[in-house]
């Protein structure tokens, strides 16, 4: 599980997060929504420990202080743009995934993760492609088998963290959905802590276990999907007038 | 680290140029030394004797230390190169680019022109001394302005503020080489444009001591450098202290480079080429690259000395010019050619 309480985050006297008290529980998926600039981002930041400077408030994993190198094996975190300026394999950079668990060597479970990862996102017949040859979607991919490798095995049992800041992005209709069911089964059968940052609704409205509507740096509301995908809600925060339906317990919003 | 079997053929190759380039570099010259002298030479060296003929002291004096700078100097400079490219995730950064070629060659430029006129205690490491610290001030120089409020900027303010501070230093040379006496203002070309013709054992200590311990030490940064081409969060995220990590590296480079170019001048081009030219053979995996990195940086300046020595022999051409007239053409062919992108 992991805590917030009372987490805010100011950059150069700018409040981006105000008072942020939620839980993530493991087994589900929680999404985070949102308009542009609501301060979803800085909170993907903000409990991945890069704003320490700047926040207030306490971030805990499973009540754990673990130090960075710990929480390497346990929690991993796909950034919006992960750039690279530099040819690498595909197979190099999934193997990075693994660098926390090896000092010098990949030992044959690395390598294990790594295919078993490259395996689950469909990348076997990239495994030596040059990274900076591929297209937008398949670079995402690898780097999904990247984050995925660095947490493909249970460290002592230990909660596993894996936080998404815009997965979908670059992604084609077949593999929104096909990841975000990777995801289903992944907290499901894993027992994952499972965050993520997600502009459509649609695709929250389905596969949220919880959802989090972030505006302003505030959370204006946070729960199941009847409850924040509230016509209110969604006015407050995106400033236009959805339609909503319910078919047989499932949630369709359009403008 | 996995050595494919591509790999080894081309550590044997690299080793075997290097050999062959280093048998030349000691053979040829103003003065032709024959294999026999070469072994005379050792002999009377190892056993203490005084040498027997000039060639014997031309060659263990002059021409040995000279062609072992020549590899040191080579190696430092493209590991450094790889070392600042890694850390700025920036393929365009070399050395000269962040202040501390610059920074040395303006120290250098001071103590030739001022040096008699402040009447240091000079010796034969007083230049190199000077040019040293001309080239770590620079380099702190840059990253100091490039900090604002605190935060590290963008790799972009960064190579702007290098620039800039560059163009400060090459003012400063200028303005030294404008004053100057006319003997003064040529040793600032030559210093400015490389030479290894001051090359002694004390020299070879020296670069060779911090070389090679700057060597050993990047290589065993390689894989926490290998993360940060993914980005400084993503490094962060993989369990690595980046911020350490940023002032382990940059320490490391800039005493290596600045201690190489003290002894040598401003050899321009090596640091950014031959990271190139490697990562198109062997990719950026930064532990190949520093070994095969290292020993072509010291293949290329090897060579590049012996042409500036032949070429108008008995004179000597600043090896600056060798590097980038050989050099750049090379590269930029291999570029066009390779699918080697960015």
């Amino acid at each position: 599980m992991l805590t917030t309480k009372n987490l805010s985050v100011a950059i150069a006297n700018k409040v981006i997060l105000e008072n942020i008290s939620e839980t993530f529980e493991a087994g589900k998926i929680t999404l985070i929504i949102g308009p542009n600039g609501a301060g979803k981002s800085t909170f993907i930041k903000s409990i991945c420990g890069q704003l320490k400077l700047n926040q207030k408030g306490t971030v805990d994993y499973d009540a754990e202080v673990l130090s960075i190198s710990e929480l390497a094996k346990v929690r991993a975190v796909l950034s919006q743009n992960s750039k690279l300026n530099f040819p690498l394999t595909v197979r190099d950079i999934v193997m990075m995934g693994r660098y926390p668990h090896f000092s010098n060597y990949p030992s044959e479970k690395d390598k294990r993760a790594c295919s078993e990862a490259i395996q689950f996102f469909e990348l076997e017949n990239f495994v030596d492609r040059n990274y900076l040859t591929l297209s937008g979607g398949e670079m995402q991919r690898v780097h999904f088998a990247r984050v995925l490798a660095q947490i493909w095995f249970s460290e002592e049992n230990k909660t596993r963290y894996l936080i998404l800041d815009e997965p979908l992005t670059f992604l084609d209709v077949h593999f929104q959905y096909s990841f975000m069911y990777k995801m289903q089964e992944l907290a499901k059968e894993n027992n994952m802590v499972i965050i993520g940052v997600l502009h459509d609704l649609n695709l929250t409205a389905k596969f949220a276990d919880k959802i989090m509507l972030l505006s302003q740096g505030k959370v204006i509301a946070s729960g199941n999907k009847s409850e924040v995908l509230s016509k209110e809600n969604i006015v407050e925060a995106f400033k236009m007038e959805p339609k909503i339906h319910t078919i047989e317990n499932e949630i369709f919003i359009h403008f | 680290m996995f050595f494919t079997k591509r790999d080894s053929f081309l550590l044997i190759t690299l080793l075997l140029l290097l050999v062959v380039v280093f048998l030349l570099s000691i053979g040829l010259g103003a003065v032709k030394i024959s294999l026999d002298e070469i072994f005379s030479s050792f002999s009377n060296f190892f056993n203490g004797n005084e040498f027997t003929t000039l060639n014997e002291r031309i060659f263990i004096d002059i021409r040995l230390p000279r062609s072992v700078l020549s590899i040191l100097v080579g190696a430092t400079l493209a590991v450094g190169g790889i070392l600042v490219q890694t850390l700025f995730r920036n393929p365009i950064v070399e050395p000269g680019l962040i202040g501390t070629s610059s920074g040395a060659a303006f120290g250098a430029s001071f103590f030739i022109v001022l040096g008699n006129t402040f009447a240091f205690a000079t010796n034969n490491i007083s230049l190199p001394l000077i040019a040293c610290i001309g080239g770590i001030i620079g380099t702190f120089l840059v990253f100091s302005l490039s900090k604002i409020n605190g935060n590290n900027n963008s790799v972009t303010v960064l190579l702007l503020i290098g620039v800039a501070v560059n163009a400060l230093f090459l003012s400063g040379i200028g303005f030294l080489s404008y004053i100057a006496r006319d003997p003064q203002a040529r040793s600032i070309t030559f210093w400015n444009l490389g030479t290894l013709s001051g090359a002694n054992w004390q020299a070879v200590e020296m670069v060779a001591f911090f070389s090679i311990s700057g060597l050993i030490l990047s290589y065993f940064l390689g894989k926490k450098l290998n993360a940060l081409i993914l980005g400084a969060d993503e490094a962060s995220y993989l369990g690595i202290n980046v911020n350490l990590l940023k002032y382990q590296v940059l320490i490391i480079n800039v005493i290596m480079v600045s201690v190489a170019t003290s002894f040598v001048g401003v050899i321009g081009f090596v640091g950014l080429i031959v990271p190139h030219i490697i990562r198109m053979i062997s990719g950026s995996d930064i532990r190949k690259l520093i070994i095969f990195g290292s020993l072509f940086g010291a293949i290329f300046l090897c060579f590049a000395d012996l042409v500036a020595r032949l070429l108008l022999s008995p004179a000597e051409l600043p090896i600056g010019i060798v590097t980038s007239f050989v050099g750049v053409p090379v590269f930029i062919i291999l570029l066009r050619k390779s699918n080697y992108f960015f």
